[in-house]
């Protein structure tokens, strides 16, 4: 069964499931195997029924546990090594386990190349980052001021007040939490959100039933005010959207269809 | 605060933010104290929490722990050893920067990961195009590999008894809705690109994982 549009086109809402129909795609929805109309459509129902959703849960559970019995297989050598390097910025290697102690059961040492560091390799190395990151942010708004294209403000906030320019977060799907794509808010006045959902619309346009348009932007502050822009994600998957000067912070963004289902959202 | 009443991000914010401890489980105090002590004893949740802290130790033991079967995954899924190479770092990437998203009550640690495996190895699949022509559900697998839910094969120390129950409850079912459960979730397959290797209506394939996931359910429950 399929759920359809009311309005069809692409804005159209759809029509609301009951009970019974989403009993017969809870199992799909719950291995992540619906996309676009069905899949909004169970997810409008299950906002508002606690018994279906209950029962995905458990099927989704279920589905979880079946992962358990995939077959182990040795990864290529320096596969840890490579996941470490990918973790640390500037693929900081691990020194030898020393305090790590023998592994129960294992008389080998799988990579005996490699090992761990006896501290918290990549979080100093973050920290160093993120108070550079800090320094030449508040560098940058003075050097905005200097150049004579923002107001007072930016002067104030560089000399007395320093804050990152930025704040950067990963949007992730609403079901399974896959990385879809960033945001970026600019602290600016009127702040400006950019989003990139690149790769994530070129995955979109293969779908067989893309979900409705259009796109919209939802923003919340962290004084619970809202406002919603419209995308053009189509057509530019990278947009910048101004949003309503002054205001508080923002706290969180999420990019919903044209049915106003959230396919992704990040917390800032 | 709630990200627009979307439970799945939990609140708990969309990207980990490295060198700030995580409060997982309220098991945060064991972090930093097995190392003396045996790391290797150490529960998952609590590796999780050490490893998105970044401790280097946590995150060799984490990734040791796991690496084999998230590569076993990511290899089942795509037949090739090289994808399965990066399909498998992305997934431990990828359980980095969202550890903090993680909810104990929701599933194990390794369910968790393998779901993130299994989700990044689709991804990879659908984006290069990949259409597996090559796939044969009843025919022997040339990497191998097989599904392991034979009592009598040998079980790896932290494959304890949630797998053995898993293996036996997923034996249960019939051998269709068996067939069709594992092609969608271990071969990572979508409903469609089942019904057409299995050359069936795409409706009965529709059914057979409906009704094979309801009745894993149910045994699992059973089971417990």
């Amino acid at each position: 069964m399929s759920a359809s549009t009311s309005g069809g086109g692409g804005g159209g809402r759809f029509r609301p499931l009951g009970c019974d129909e989403v009993k017969d795609l809870g199992a799909e929805f719950a291995l992540g195997l619906l996309d676009g109309a069905d899949r909004a459509a169970v997810v409008a129902h299950l906002e508002g029924c606690r018994a279906c959703r209950s029962q995905v849960a458990l099927l989704a559970e279920a589905g979880e546990q079946m992962l358990l019995v995939a077959p182990s297989a040795e990864p290529p050598p320096g596969f840890e090594q490579r996941v470490l390097d990918r973790l640390g910025p500037q693929g900081v290697r691990p020194r030898p386990m020393s305090r790590l102690g023998p592994r129960p059961g294992r008389t080998r040492r799988r990579n005996p190349g490699l090992g761990a560091s006896s501290g918290r390799w990549f979080v100093p190395v973050l920290g160093v980052a993120a108070v550079m990151l800090v320094v030449l942010g508040g560098a940058a708004a003075v050097l905005r001021a200097g150049d004579g294209d923002g107001t007072g403000n930016g002067r104030e906030v560089a000399g007395e007040h320093p804050q990152p320019e930025r704040s950067t977060a990963r949007l992730l799907s609403s079901h399974g939490q896959r990385d879809v794509g960033g945001v970026v808010i600019f602290d600016s006045d009127p702040r400006v959100v950019e989003v990139d959902m690149a790769e994530w619309m070129e995955r979109v346009a293969g779908w067989d039933d893309p979900p409705p348009g259009p796109w919209t932007l939802a923003v919340e502050r962290a004084d619970g005010s809202r406002e919603q822009h419209i995308l053009a994600l189509a057509d530019d998957p990278r947009p910048r959207i101004p949003l309503q000067s002054g205001g508080a912070p923002v706290a969180s963004v999420a990019i919903q269809d044209g049915t106003g289902h959230v396919w992704c959202s990040a917390t800032l | 605060m709630a990200a627009f009443g979307v439970a799945a991000f939990g609140g708990r914010g969309a990207g980990t933010v490295p060198g700030v401890r995580s409060d997982l489980s309220g098991e945060s105090g064991d972090v930093a104290a097995p190392v003396e002590t045996g790391m290797w004893d150490v529960s998952d949740e609590a590796l999780l929490a050490g490893y998105a802290t970044g401790d280097a130790e946590m995150a060799v033991v984490f990734v040791r722990r796991f690496q084999a079967r998230v590569f076993g995954l990511a290899l089942m899924i795509t037949r090739d050893r090289t994808e399965a190479d990066e399909v498998a770092q992305d997934a431990f990437v990828r359980a980095w920067r969202y550890a903090r998203s993680f909810d104990a009550r929701r599933g194990t640690v390794s369910g968790w990961l393998l779901g993130i495996t299994r989700n990044a190895a689709v991804d990879r699949m659908r984006m290069a195009g990949n259409r597996r022509e090559r796939f044969d559900l009843r025919g022997p697998d040339e990497l191998g590999i097989d599904l392991a839910v034979d009592d009598e094969a040998p079980l790896a120390a932290e494959r304890h008894d949630a797998l053995a129950q898993v293996a036996r409850s997923l034996r249960s079912l019939p051998d269709p809705q068996r067939e069709a459960l594992v092609a969608v979730t271990l071969r990572g397959l979508s409903t469609r690109e089942y019904a057409e290797a299995a050359e069936i209506p795409l409706g009965t394939a529709k059914t057979r994982v409906r009704l094979g996931l309801r009745r894993l359910r149910d045994a699992l429950e059973v089971e417990a």
